[in-house]
């Protein structure tokens, strides 16, 4: 019963942190494109998706354990692929632009 | 979140993340207090100066706001190079972001005819600019600058520099010219960086290089006394009847609204 019970828990925890996640993704997009935009704006916004996305997923994929809870794992994995492999696009554009300047 | 019951006891996890949800809205609503959108505008400026008035301008810009870093550069790409004539802003036109709208005009120059330098900071009637602008965009008297796929629809500042320190600042649209501001700025001794050059210069040196490019027969010229005593200052610009035939064509065929 009692196994049961921290079961449910997690259960309904995890449930909610999905909630949360979707929920703070969405707000770290408002956050970015209550101004105005400029041209790169979509860029960045991939960029805050990806970001947000993986950090939030971390969370959730160093909290829940179990069988049930490794689809998280995965996702994360994925999800911190693509976002490193934005940062590094990144970063070879900003360095890009810094060799045009010169 | 119909399933957060009373017997459900939320984890570390889920609470740092309820903060993180509470600190974003607090950001947003930060962001847009301190942007100020609904005070935003498109808006391109320009200086102009009688031809036979060449100056040479060493500062000009609008702030826009309290910081010190809130400010608009100001074009004098026709002054700088003494094409500029009375009335005219110039030709290329461009309007990127949208700005908050001036609300004092800094200026600093010095004038070729009477060799004197003027320097002042003009505040700006932020009630009036703001209302010509909202109904100029409700009007239909805004231009449209063209940038991309977004019309984006403003208002022209040009800010007219007239002999003897006159200073004039109109408002143009289409059909649409306001004179905003007109004041008169008193001659002083340059001091400090107001003759800075590649390094501070005497006076007469700073006033020699500055315009050395103007034409040595416009400088004979002018120096005869040619346009002397010329009050630019009230001047009609014939903005709009210059325009109107442009006007009416692009409105007739639908070019603009």
């Amino acid at each position: 019963m009692e196994e049961n019970s921290v079961e449910i828990q997690k259960k309904r925890n995890s449930g909610l942190t999905v909630v949360l996640i979707v929920v703070n993704v969405f707000l770290a997009l408002l956050y970015a494109n209550v101004t105005d935009n400029s041209e790169d704006q979509t860029y960045i916004n991939y960029v805050w998706l990806a970001g947000s996305l993986t950090f939030l997923l971390g969370g959730f994929a160093f909290t829940y354990h179990g069988k049930d809870y490794r689809w998280g794992k995965w996702l994360f994995a994925l999800l911190l692929i693509v976002s490193l492999g934005f940062l590094a696009l990144l970063i070879m554009a900003t360095g890009l632009e810094h060799a045009f300047h010169n | 979140m119909l399933f957060i019951t009373k017997q459900m006891k939320i984890n570390r996890l889920n609470k740092i993340y309820i903060v993180l949800s509470i600190t974003l809205v607090v950001a947003t609503i930060i962001k847009i207090l301190n942007y100020k959108g609904w005070e935003r505008f498109y808006y391109f400026t320009s200086i102009c100066a009688p031809q036979n008035y060449p100056i040479a301008i060493h500062d000009a810009y609008f702030l826009t706001g309290e910081g010190e870093d809130d400010f608009v550069w100001i074009n004098f790409e026709d002054v700088k190079n003494f094409t500029s004539k009375w009335g005219e802003e110039y030709y290329s036109q461009e309007a990127r972001d949208r700005l908050r709208l001036p609300t004092k005009l800094v200026l600093q120059y010095a004038s070729y005819r009477d060799q004197k330098f003027y320097r002042d900071t003009l505040d700006l009637p932020q009630k009036k600019i703001l209302n010509i602008f909202k109904s100029a965009l409700k009007n239909k008297t805004a231009i449209a600058f063209s940038s991309g796929e977004m019309d984006k629809k403003g208002l022209n500042f040009l800010v007219g520099i007239a002999n003897d320190g006159n200073i004039i600042v109109w408002l143009r649209g289409v059909f649409l010219e306001k004179v905003i501001f007109k004041g008169k700025i008193k001659p002083h001794e340059p001091q400090g960086d107001e003759t800075y050059f590649e390094k501070r210069l005497p006076k007469a040196v700073y006033l020699k290089k500055m315009f050395e490019d103007l034409p040595d027969s416009v400088k004979t010229k002018l120096n005869s006394g040619f346009d002397a005593k010329v009050n630019y200052i009230d001047s009609p610009t014939y903005y709009i009847e210059k325009n109107r035939k442009l006007w009416e064509y692009q409105k007739k065929n639908k070019y603009i609204d």
